[in-house]
């Protein structure tokens, strides 16, 4: 239902130990945040993409497209940073004048933007090479091993299982209401889409109370072990 | 066993989903509960278990009244299991074992033997083949075999199955049947809810006919499903071997296989 989960679990590298997975990505994620060099960052990049791409086997495409999203968002905030203001025309490598005052990129703002790119990308690659070899679950075993707090595995544990419930009782109302030509025009989708919220709400509360129930049976005492 | 006397349960809308109710499990070792939509089925389960309070009358358990206190309900249950009807409001691992071993280890057991209930509920159910695969990623009764076994791993003495074969194809609702039937010979007692006549005609030895909250009538399933008026008056059908039976005046089968092995009998010796 998400792709990344599904590549988690069908991934070439699925059954590697994610410790092993763990360390490798956030080694090198923390390594591209310490080292402020381009040459290793670039490298990251290309060894994780390279891992993620040929040795998981997750397709190309598919993750070109996964990357095209948050890519976006960091081109657009680099874009801010990279462009600054000001009144008077100093050390501009590039400029222009608009309404007396000076937008232009500097040696220093170009530095900072060049440096922040490749750092961004090399922590994503890393991100991406850990969820999209490594099964949720696993990842909490590796969370487990490395005694995090309990709150936080239970947490992730749940959350983790009522996303699917969330996203398959989603699917249910919509696909019910799309079939009854509730997205065929503007007007139409705007009333759907309140509606699926209002039915989703209520529904959950109603799933919540049977869980309590089911809870109840399994002589539940506060807490979900693991 | 659990035993109801004269119970009313209002829900808070007013409703009243149960009235005069009699119900006594000690009548049976594989207990049917019929009645259609809306009937009160579900609400006789969780007043049996403590899950819901009756207005009036009262509900003994192993003689002893039943108490709401934390005690008392977790002595019940750990007695008493329910297989709710939707498998996706009873799992709340991703991964099956956990889920599985989930009540064990609520009972406060040893890992170890966790493990060895969670294989045994896992081999009755013949989920061996999915148990690594994420919740999210298996079928409607993979997932319903799932949250039977995480009732088996309690190792209650009596089971009841809210609606075990809804949404179920034939084929599968076949494997269920044999399951139950397979608990049951574990010398758990069970009792089955269902709007699926054949499945209960097949499968329990005494039945309740419940109708808009009510006790409509009760026997042993051999002679409630002949009383035709009854089963009409809770909006049910009669199981097709007993229409059988009634119309084409052959003899009651309990099961399709018996029908068949004796027309087969029959003909053989019509031939020879
Ligand atoms: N939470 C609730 N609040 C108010 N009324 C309820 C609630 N749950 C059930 N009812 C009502 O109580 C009656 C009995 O419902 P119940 O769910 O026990 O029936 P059922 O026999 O299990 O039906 P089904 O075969 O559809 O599951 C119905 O009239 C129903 O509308
Ligand atoms: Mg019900």
């Amino acid at each position: 239902m998400l792709i990344i989960d599904t590549y988690a679990y069908t991934n070439k590298l699925k059954d590697t130990n994610p410790m092993l997975k763990f360390f490798l990505s956030m080694g090198l994620l923390f390594t591209a945040i310490i080292i402020k060099n381009i040459a290793i960052e670039s490298f990251i990049i290309f060894f994780m993409a390279f891992f993620t791409i040929f040795i998981a086997k997750i397709p190309l495409k598919s993750y070109f497209y996964m990357l095209i999203l948050p890519l976006s968002f960091l081109l657009l905030s680099i874009l801010g940073i990279l462009i600054s203001v000001s009144k008077v025309n100093v050390n501009y490598l590039w400029s222009i004048d608009l309404f007396n005052l000076y937008f232009g990129i500097s040696k220093a703002t170009l530095f900072t933007t060049k440096h922040l790119l490749f750092r961004s990308i090399s922590a994503l690659t890393c991100t991406y090479f850990l969820v999209l070899t490594t099964p949720m679950n696993d990842l909490i075993l590796v969370f487990k091993k490395l005694k995090l707090p309990i709150v936080f595995l239970e947490m992730s544990i749940l959350i983790y299982r009522f996303i699917f419930i969330f996203l398959e009782e989603a699917k249910e109302i919509h696909i019910a209401q799309e079939l009854r030509f509730g997205y065929s025009n503007f007007k139409n989708s705007y009333r759907s889409i309140s509606s699926l919220i209002a039915s989703l709400f209520i529904r959950i509360f109603k799933r919540y109370e049977d869980m309590k129930y089911s809870l109840a049976m399994k002589g539940f005492n506060n807490q979900f072990h693991i | 066993m659990i035993k109801m006397e004269n119970v009313m349960y209002k829900y808070k809308d007013n409703t009243v989903a149960l009235n005069n109710i009699n119900f006594d499990l000690d009548k049976g070792n594989i207990i049917g509960l019929i009645g259609s939509n809306g009937a009160g089925k579900t609400t006789l389960i969780l007043n049996c278990v403590g899950l819901l309070k009756p207005n009036k009358g009262n509900i003994t358990f192993n003689k002893k009244e039943l108490k709401y206190n934390k005690k008392f309900l977790l002595n019940l249950r750990n007695h008493v299991g329910v297989v709710f009807q939707d498998p996706d409001r009873q799992i709340f691992y991703s991964k099956v074992y956990d889920d599985i071993a989930f009540g064990p280890r609520n009972l406060g057991l040893n890992e170890s033997e966790v493990k060895k209930r969670v294989d045994y509920a896992l081999k009755m159910v013949n989920a061996e083949k999915f148990k690594d695969k994420p919740v999210h990623f298996l079928s409607h009764g993979q997932k319903k075999r799932v949250a039977i076994a995480g009732v088996l791993a309690m190792d209650n003495d009596v089971i009841f199955f809210d609606e075990p074969t809804a949404g179920l194809d034939p084929d599968i609702t076949e494997k269920m049947i044999a399951l139950l039937k397979r608990i049951s010979n574990e010398g758990k007692k069970l009792v089955i809810s269902s709007h699926d006549m054949d499945l209960i005609y097949n499968l329990c030895d005494y039945s309740y006919v419940l109708n808009e909250g009510e006790i409509i009538g009760s026997d042993k399933t051999n002679k409630i499903f002949l009383k035709e008026d009854l089963i009409n008056k809770a909006k049910l059908k009669q199981p097709w071997l007993v229409r059988l039976h009634k119309n084409l005046n052959i003899p009651l089968f309990k099961s399709e296989k018996a029908l068949y092995s004796f027309f087969n009998q029959r003909s053989e010796s019509f031939f020879s």
